[in-house]
């Protein structure tokens, strides 16, 4: 997406856009009920009509055309938080069918974890952070946002529940999924791998 | 009731990732303690888990 700066600023229309801003923003901010989301729907909204201002033709006030591109933009973004949470709620239903893949019938690993020798010394290896990183940007989307919050950034779970609107149940399936995930990703670009060559 | 307390890996694992979320039960505490006496298995998975918070924690340190 291109930035405002490098719109054509020398329209004078721009500044006059621009200055609808502030009204935008409450518009949108009213509509979603979130801050965040509300400003990435003005900037596309404002961006789309820098681009479409040839086609503005003048019959209806320019802050009634930009409330109107402001209308798609916030709808996308409705669409788009339904969709994320529509995957949120599978990861909770779907619970049984990656389990399957890990355990069988009878609840025994597939592939039992092996043990990791001394695995604090990877903190002193760079080659470590960089897949470790790898690793946590492949964990699925909202495995991997959830489990940022609560290992990374250390919020507290109640917490990340209520700001991705789920419950705590599947707050938890989805934290041990990622846990899951994020150790067999480590244990097969890591540990069964360079730590070994290394040491 | 014998039955309920024998906990199998993939029951065993999900406790271990519980435990990092709330304080288990003291029957969950009980049978997780039981199958860990006798799953090395899940004895690496608990080890692991641990090194993945410490990981992260660290991470986050830079």
């Amino acid at each position: 997406m291109a930035a405002m700066s490098d719109m054509p600023v020398s329209d004078p229309r721009y500044a006059e856009i621009e200055s609808h801003r502030p009204y935008l923003v409450r518009y949108a901010t009213a509509q979603l009920r979130d801050a965040q989301a509300a400003e990435e729907a003005v900037q596309e909204a404002l961006l789309a009509a820098l681009e479409g201002l040839a086609s503005f033709q003048g019959q209806s006030t320019l802050r009634t055309w930009l409330t109107s591109i402001l209308r798609y933009k916030i709808a996308d973004h409705q669409r788009r938080a339904v969709q994320e949470r529509a995957r949120f709620e599978d990861a909770g239903e779907s619970d049984e069918a990656w389990l399957d893949e890990l355990f069988d019938e009878t609840g025994h690993w597939r592939d039992p974890p092996q043990a990791w020798a001394n695995p604090e010394a990877a903190f002193e290896q760079r080659r470590f952070w960089e897949v470790f990183e790898r690793c946590l940007g492949r964990l699925p989307g909202a495995g991997g946002r959830v489990f940022f919050k609560r290992e990374v950034l250390g919020e507290e779970t109640a917490e990340i529940c209520r700001t991705e609107s789920i419950t705590p149940s599947n707050c938890w399936v989805i934290l041990h999924r990622a846990r899951i995930a994020l150790r067999g990703c480590l244990e097969m670009h890591w540990f069964a791998g360079e730590a070994r060559r290394g040491s | 009731m014998e039955a309920d307390l024998d906990l199998n890996c993939r029951e065993a694992s999900r406790l271990l990732s519980l435990a990092f979320e709330r304080a288990l039960t003291e029957p969950e505490r009980t049978a997780l303690r039981r199958h860990l006496d006798e799953c090395l298995m899940c004895v690496n998975f608990e080890a692991q888990l641990r090194f993945l918070r410490a990981a992260a924690s660290r991470y986050r340190e830079g």
